[in-house]
């Protein structure tokens, strides 16, 4: 493992403001992901789990504090340096899936090679990879709604890791599933975690938690290590 | 980024545009209705226009550009009643007056409008007849499609000869060719040319042009009138119908006109019993005529286009605020503002373009249409075809914009999170 850390947060803070009122969300956020880790976030509803999920994404900013990427700074990043770093380097699995409905499964995957400097036959072998490695090389051609939740999930994380990132983020990516597809999920994951990819997972379910390497709470806008 | 990356993204993006405006083919087709409308509206207007302005102005340069035309007015009755006593209407001596204005006048044609009957094979048709000076046609720059024009010969010595317009000549058939012989009231004419006036195109409609339908007219020589019938038995065989004074080609013709009038009014006792046409005054007049029906009808043309753009704005905003899902998933993978504004922009052009090129198929139909049954010339140019659907793809810019900004200053996180 690399000494240096793949993503740095120190002292991390986000605000939301609202109207008159200014809620903080995280206050103070101390976090090292290293190179190859599996670490896994639980914490209760509200906590401030996705809108940390979303900084280390680069879809959000902070309010202060600052995030060190692979070594660089994000802060102060422009809009377009900011969506190059999502594309090439993060890889987002949503509780929700996030799919083009009117799309198909190949044409999902596809979806951030359409914003990268890729050409299209190296692409197009990366979406196939992709959709191998997570067991959909049958269902291609078909829209989501054919497909089950687990299936669409895996679609999700074909998506994601297809652009081969840095960094893989999941938010509650069982939570819309029943057990037995959320241990087939788990197991992808476990998967691409055996196979060298760094992997931040937000959960409410304490079986995700155990295949962790680490386990962090959020209470409070605060990480604490149990 | 490298060119071969750019035109990939381009393509891609007109890639996603159609794909989603193909999604919702009837709603796309709806929301370009006034698009198409707008097109088909200015198409139509351009080509109509531009059809009119060339009748008028064939019918005005084949008055000739460098004449000045003197008309009698109103009939010989009339005027023999009011103004017998001080003018006795255009005349040779007038032809002679002209003939010695000390500027250069190139050539002086004159011509009576006669009433017979000719004879052709069978049937009895009434032509309009013309008597005119043996160069007149020449002076209007005729060349006979078959046979010969009148010479001087032909005028002096009343020869019993004539010209006859193609379209006539068709009628009359078999004797509507050089060397036949036709009865004109009760004497015997030997057609001697036919002559093919240009543009052989109705242009009754244009009706402030005053060219005569050349196609249709028999001519005789000035002087042969006089042995028909109903002329001459009057003893005002030598009235004219109108005088062409032609200038040499550089002549400022506004400036000789005064002149000319002077000429005129020195033998008539200030009687204006004639007009004085100048179709280069009249072509500078139809020119203007033109710019301002282009500018009036381009306007609401115009005001279409824009009407249909505000539609297709509607259609694009509700479209962004239904598409704001999509739009946080695009920028979770990694599209930038600039890729979203580009997506949405590259929208509404393909919507409006698409529409710009149904429109034109649509005026092309109705400009088609028109000329068919209205029986109004039509012609379409490079410039009626390029206006609309450049304007077309200008309204889908300027009216995708707003939508288009809105889409891509959406905050990805709330994006997402939107139902
Ligand atoms: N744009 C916003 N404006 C105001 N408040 C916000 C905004 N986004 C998030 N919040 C608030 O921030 C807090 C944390 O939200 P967050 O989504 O990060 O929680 P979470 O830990 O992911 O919860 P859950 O487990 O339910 O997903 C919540 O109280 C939420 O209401
Ligand atoms: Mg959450």
């Amino acid at each position: 493992m690399s000494q240096t850390p793949l993503a740095k947060l120190e002292n991390l803070t986000k605000d939301f403001v609202q109207g008159q009122t200014t809620v903080q969300v995280l206050k103070g956020i101390d976090l090292s992901v290293y190179h190859g880790d599996f670490t896994v976030i639980m914490g209760s509803s509200g906590s401030g789990k996705s809108t940390l999920l979303h900084i280390l994404g680069c879809l959000d900013r902070p309010t202060t504090g600052t995030y060190i990427l692979d070594g660089k700074p994000v802060d102060g990043l422009s809009d377009r340096r900011l969506s190059a770093i999502r594309n090439s380097y993060i890889g987002f699995v949503f509780q929700e899936f996030n799919l083009l409905p009117e799309a198909t499964v190949y044409e999902n995957i596809m979806l951030p090679f359409v914003y990268a400097d890729l050409d299209i036959s190296a692409s197009r072998k990366r979406v196939l990879a992709a959709a191998e490695d997570v067991g959909l090389s049958n269902r291609l051609a078909h829209k989501p709604a054919a497909l089950s939740g687990g299936e669409r999930q895996r679609v999700a994380i074909a998506r994601a890791l297809a652009v081969r990132p840095r960094l893989i983020l999941a938010d509650e990516p069982t939570g819309n599933l029943d057990s037995q597809n959320s241990r087939e999920i788990l197991f992808l994951f476990e998967k691409l975690h055996r196979s060298g990819a760094t992997i931040v997972l937000v959960t409410h379910d304490t079986e995700v938690a155990r295949a962790a390497r680490r386990t962090l709470f959020m209470r409070d806008g605060m990480l604490e290590t149990p | 980024m490298k060119p071969v990356n750019a035109f990939l993204r381009v393509r891609g993006l007109l890639g996603i545009a159609m794909g989603s405006l193909m999604k919702h083919r009837l709603r796309s087709l709806l929301s370009v209705l006034g698009i198409i409308c707008g097109v088909a509206a200015v198409f139509a207007i351009l080509s109509i226009g531009e059809g009119a302005k060339r009748e008028v102005l064939a019918g005005i340069s084949q008055l000739g550009l460098d004449n000045i035309i003197v008309r009698s007015i109103g009939s010989s009755e009339k005027r023999k009643a009011d103004m017998k006593s001080h003018s006795a209407g255009l005349a040779l001596e007038d032809v002679a007056l002209l003939s010695k204005v000390p500027v250069s006048v190139k050539a002086v044609a004159y011509l009576k409008d006669i009433q017979a009957a000719v004879t052709g094979a069978s049937r009895e048709l009434s032509p309009q007849l013309v008597a005119c000076s043996f160069n007149y046609l020449q002076l209007l720059g005729f060349i006979p499609s078959s046979g010969r024009l009148f010479v001087a010969r032909d005028e002096h010595r009343k020869n019993m000869v004539c010209v006859l317009g193609a379209t006539l000549a068709r009628h009359l058939g078999s004797f509507g060719r050089v060397g036949t012989r036709l009865k004109i009231d009760e004497q015997i004419y030997l057609v001697v040319g036919i002559i093919q006036g240009n543009p052989p195109q109705d242009r009754k409609k244009s009706g402030a042009v005053v060219a005569r339908e050349i196609n249709d007219i028999l001519f005789i020589p000035f002087g042969s009138h006089v042995y028909l019938n109903k002329q001459g038995s009057f003893g005002k065989g030598d009235e004219l119908d109108e005088i062409i004074i032609k200038f040499s080609g550089r002549t400022p013709i506004e400036s000789v006109l005064p002149l000319v009038k002077r000429t005129l009014d020195l033998s008539r006792h200030g009687v204006e019993d004639y007009q004085l046409i100048v179709p280069r005054q009249l072509l500078r007049q139809a020119r203007k005529t033109q710019r301002i029906f282009n500018m009036v009808l381009g306007t609401i043309g115009g005001i279409s286009l824009v009407v249909g753009g505000i539609g297709i704005m509607n259609v694009l905003l509700a479209t962004v605020s239904e598409r704001t899902r999509e739009i946080g998933i695009r920028r979770a993978v990694g599209a930038s503002r600039e890729d979203i504004l580009a997506q949405f922009l590259a929208e509404s052009v393909l919507l409006t373009t698409a529409g710009g090129v149904i429109g034109l198929a649509v005026g092309v139909f109705c400009s088609w249409l028109i000329a068919r049954f209205a029986g109004w010339s039509v012609a379409v140019t490079l410039y009626g075809i390029l206006v609309p659907l450049l304007t077309s793809v200008a309204v889908g810019i300027c009216f995708g914009l707003f939508p288009a900004l809105k889409a891509a200053g959406m905050d990805p996180v709330q994006a997402l999170r939107s139902a």
